[in-house]
């Protein structure tokens, strides 16, 4: 954590909006990329984004101390995609369940024609697309795991008091989506070989 | 096997985590059990793909709006600081300049009067606004005037006299030293035109002619041969270009067409397993 972010935090806990605001500036990008990688997609990481600063805004004097403080805001975090989540699956079972075949099968398609050229879906930068879509076919912890400890660079500690588990619990979890990672991807038939093929 | 590492040391492992006495016992460990090795080298191969995931760039986050009312209480208050600072800072110009030049000012008769050097102020008859008994008056106002300005003329030609003087004086001696200069110049170009002969004059143009000449040839021979460097070196890198992309394209089409037999194959086995299945169920109903 930035150093300045201490500081920032003990200005905003005392009222400072000034502080609160450069907090924010610090953590937003942060903030919304773990939610655009747990969703992979803009709208969703954007609404999470906001509802956490909201939260962080409102809950901000009860934090103990702001060494703490990526690890609350990261929980506030996974707490609202998690919300997210139950909101989706709740949406899409009880009006949508023809749209929702629909649309698995949209998305099997779209990932057929893309690796139908492979050429021309890498030059185009959808690898990033579809790493996120893999992301986004793991299970739910797996994915938090992943994104936090490859992107957000959370300590295994960290990580664990994120999700209120043990730290063997949380390496479990990374090994075994990792694990799953990989099996999806040489499903798709993306890998190192394919990859270093078209840098 | 009974000294494997956990899961929980293997990943630790991967991501450099462990202390060195853990990680060269995990080091032993993979170089006796290459099929580990192997497990963990696929992982490290899936966390190096996923560094293919860059961060999206995202615009400035949302700003309350107290905020921008503290900022423009700030504002505020920075303007007016600067204001009266200014005023601070004129008021002292003026008093500084009062100092240095001695100002003195006076209000008479509906007058401001102001005067240089801590001259005192001299009392100016008064302008009558009455045109009838202007004649007298305008004469009197006109000697007084008079009468200030021979009298500021001659301080100041009391002041400036000797300064005149040297000046002059200075003045003079450098005409005289630029006249000298010049004509010294003239005799030494008139002894340069009576020394070289119109003959002479020509050879000497003839010559940096020619050594132009041969300086121009040099420099478009050597710039003929570095063209032709760069044109081969040229022709060689597109030629290197092409044949990779002409690989590069192979390769592509390879897969492609691999995975086209892949999926027509798998296919295939699905058609005759549908049709072995068909086959035994008619057999049945038979």
């Amino acid at each position: 954590m930035p150093d300045q972010t201490e500081t920032l935090i003990l200005k905003a806990k005392k009222g400072d909006k000034v502080a609160f605001n450069r907090l924010v500036g610090e953590w937003y990008k942060r903030i919304y990329n773990f939610g655009f990688k747990y969703f992979s997609d803009h709208d969703q990481a954007m609404d999470i984004t906001q509802k956490t600063f909201i939260a962080v805004h409102k809950n901000l004097e009860r934090l103990d101390s702001p060494e703490k403080f990526k690890g609350w805001l990261y929980k506030i975090a996974l707490n609202y995609c998690r919300e997210e989540d139950r909101r989706q699956k709740k949406k899409w079972i009880l009006p949508f369940v023809n749209f929702k075949k629909e649309r698995e099968e949209f998305v099997f398609n779209a990932f057929e024609s893309q690796l139908d050229n492979p050429e021309k879906s890498f030059q185009k930068g959808e690898l990033a697309d579809l790493l996120a879509k893999a992301l986004s076919k793991l299970n739910a912890d797996q994915r938090a795991v992943i994104i936090m400890k490859e992107y957000e660079c959370l300590k295994f500690k960290e990580i664990a008091e994120v999700l209120n588990i043990s730290e063997n619990t949380a390496k479990s979890r990374l090994y075994y989506g990792l694990k799953s990672l990989k099996a999806i991807l040489s499903k798709w038939n993306i890998n190192k070989e394919t990859i270093n093929y078209e840098q | 096997m009974s000294n494997r590492p956990d899961q929980s040391t293997l990943i630790s492992y991967l991501y450099g985590e462990l202390d060195e006495q853990e990680n060269q016992k995990v080091k032993a460990f993979l170089e006796e059990n290459p099929e580990v090795f192997q497990e963990l080298t696929s992982l490290q191969n899936t966390r190096s793909l996923l560094s293919q995931l860059e961060d999206v760039p995202v615009n400035q986050p949302l700003i309350l709006n107290t905020e921008n009312a503290r900022f423009t209480t700030q504002k505020n208050k920075q303007i007016l600081w600067q204001k009266w600072s200014g005023v601070a800072a004129a008021l002292f110009v003026i008093l500084v300049s009062v100092t240095i030049w001695k100002l003195n000012f006076a209000f008479e008769d509906n007058q401001l009067k102001i005067s240089f050097q801590g001259q005192k102020i001299q009392k100016a008859p008064a302008i009558e606004k009455d045109l009838g008994n202007s004649g007298q008056q305008l004469q009197v106002q006109e000697e007084y005037l008079k009468m200030l300005i021979a009298q500021v003329l001659k301080e100041k030609q009391e002041n400036e006299g000797l300064e005149l003087e040297n000046w002059k004086e200075n003045i003079h001696h450098e005409v005289n030293a630029l006249k000298h200069a010049l004509s010294q110049q003239k005799m030494a170009v008139q002894a340069a035109q009576k020394t070289i002969s119109n003959q002479e004059l020509g050879e000497l143009f003839n010559q940096i002619r020619e050594d132009n000449y041969n300086a121009m040839v040099k420099l478009l021979e050597f710039s003929n041969e570095q063209q032709k460097v760069y044109a081969q070196e040229m022709l060689t890198n597109f030629n290197d270009y092409l044949e990779n992309k002409r690989q590069k394209d192979l390769e592509v089409i390879e897969y492609a067409l691999n995975n086209l037999k892949t999926r027509t194959d798998q296919k295939q086995e699905e058609t005759e397993i549908m049709i072995a299945k068909l086959i035994t169920q008619l057999n049945e109903e038979r």
